[in-house]
């Protein structure tokens, strides 16, 4: 992945990209964008389009290279009393498994810390990111 | 039709030195790998058995996940530590290490000649799938001699075969058979052991019925509890090896405690020392319990517990003078990976070199420097 190679071509930090087109990045899938030292990974959540960077603040995992989902709650009414909800709203690192969510970078594991997001706008079908 | 031959990168006559020794690297045998390794008839017997999950509550979203790290599955369907190519990109390129230890997984069968059967096929699935010319090219596998503790004759039979094999760096047991390692019927392997020099490691496992790591009030409730009681177990060892005097008996023997944590030893230090001071009149051991356990016996740094404050670790490596006691280890594949430059931040200074590397090139006779790999991460 190049956003994972520092020696590959980087973009500039700090100003706004044109990053990819809207059918580029479907449902759940996520670009990697090699903007600043570990890349900036741009997710589609169910047609909203979020940004955060490729670092996870607990030990340094590529945090993009991990699966997003949603997150369980008890309910006791199902199967092994626990269901998932807002499938693909968090971002789980491949490391350790620390969750965040997409859209505040925020974490239950340890809710003193965060993950850094980024501003997204769509214009036409183009996806920008100011990163 | 022609053979393509397999390419074999070839490594770097530039030569740069041994940085980062990694003491806890698992690799495990693709689907079909180990079976031809395991002699008859156990092979047969192995196989044959049915397989159940032993673990029933383990790390987060374990059903997805299997407590590895989700980026080190192979593309090709196998397990997560099958590729060594993987492993090379992720452990050391990327990770940072310069030699990795590596330490399949094995349990302690009920019958011992079928553990011994499958530490049999585990020694020749690693020196031919691993610690080979095409796999190890790179010269920064280490291999462990798999043998099951509660067979001495067939355990000391795998040291005499591999003890000479180049990559062959430690003598690898399990810490849940029954007696102690105190017991006077495993001289033969720690004789084997001190006579070829090389040091004998304890990994965590979990056997099945009589061969699970047992707590002394019988088992907890959940596989999180239960973790935690692999401590236990390591400390009723070294108390085992030291009061029955198997370091007197072998002066030069070296136990290396994997992933067993190492924090505890400390207080435990004091108790012993206080229960000799007491007792010395009656006991037959020659020196202080914490003289012995800072010359015999090596600890890996994961997991790493601490207090709330970090800073306060310090004070525990100094007192406890962690750099004559410890290994570094990540554990990669596992979800607990350890990242090199994230342990050594949390190090004093002065004892980062004994830690990250110095030990380990001790323990493990490890020459001071590899063939260069194109951009590695330098992790300090």
């Amino acid at each position: 992945m190049s956003a994972g190679n520092p020696d590959g071509p980087r973009l500039p930090q700090g100003r706004e990209h044109v990053v990819a087109t809207t059918d580029e990045i479907k449902p759940g899938e996520v670009k990697i964008v090699p903007i600043g030292r570990h890349g900036v990974g741009v997710y589609n959540v169910n047609g909203t389009f979020y940004a955060i960077a490729n670092y996870c603040p607990h030990e340094g995992g590529p945090l993009c290279l991990g699966r997003p989902r949603g997150r369980n709650i008890v309910d006791a009414d199902t199967p092994g009393d626990a269901v998932m909800v807002r499938d693909l709203e968090f971002i789980y690192c491949p490391w350790h498994q620390w969750g965040f969510e997409l859209a505040t970078g925020t974490t239950a594991v340890k809710p003193e810390w965060s993950i850094r997001t980024y501003p997204v706008r769509v214009i036409g079908n183009e996806v920008l990111v100011t990163a | 039709m022609t053979i393509q031959p397999t390419r074999v990168p070839i490594a770097s006559s530039v030569r740069t030195p041994i940085r980062v020794v990694d003491s806890d690297v698992h690799p495990v045998p693709r689907a079909g790998e180990l079976a031809p390794y395991i002699p008859e008839p156990y092979r047969s017997k192995y196989l044959a058995e049915p397989r159940g999950e032993s673990i029933m509550y383990d790390a987060p979203d374990y059903l997805y996940a299997k407590a590895m790290r989700v980026d080190t599955f192979p593309e090709d369907g196998n397990f997560a530590g099958s590729d060594p190519n993987l492993m090379l990109r992720q452990a050391i390129v990327e990770g940072g290490s310069d030699i990795c230890v590596l330490e399949p997984g094995f349990a302690t069968h009920p019958v011992p000649e079928m553990s011994q059967a499958v530490c049999v096929g585990m020694n020749g699935w690693l020196a031919n799938h691993w610690l080979d010319p095409v796999n190890n090219w790179h010269e920064r596998w280490r291999g462990s001699i798999c043998v099951a503790i509660e067979d001495p004759p067939g355990a000391v039979r795998q040291i005499e075969e591999w003890a000479d094999h180049p990559f062959m760096a430690q003598v690898l047991i399990r810490a849940e058979p029954r007696p102690a390692w105190g017991a006077p019927q495993y001289d033969p392997i720690w004789e084997a052991a001190t006579r070829h020099d090389i040091a004998v490691a304890c990994h965590l496992s979990r056997g099945r019925d009589d061969t699970m790591p047992m707590p002394p009030v019988g088992f907890p409730s959940y596989n999180h509890d239960f973790m935690v009681t692999y401590s236990l177990l390591a400390a009723n060892q070294i108390m085992s090896l030291i009061f029955d005097g198997v370091f007197d008996r072998f002066p030069a023997l070296r136990i290396i405690l994997v992933e067993h944590a190492f924090s505890w030893i400390l207080p435990l230090m004091w108790r012993m020392d206080a229960i000799y001071k007491a007792r010395k009149s009656s006991m037959d051991i020659k020196r202080k319990p914490s003289e012995y356990v800072k010359e015999h016996i090596k600890f890996t740094t994961q997991p790493l517990d601490y207090p709330d404050d970090k800073n306060e670790l310090t004070r525990l490596f100094e007192m406890m003078e962690a750099d004559k006691v410890l290994l570094f280890s990540s554990d990669y594949p596992h979800w607990t990976y350890d990242d090199p430059r994230w342990l050594v931040k949390h190090l004093p200074e002065h004892m980062r070199e004994a830690i990250m590397f110095k030990n380990g090139i001790e323990t493990y006779k490890l020459p001071p420097t590899v063939p260069a790999l194109d951009g590695k991460t330098m992790v300090f």
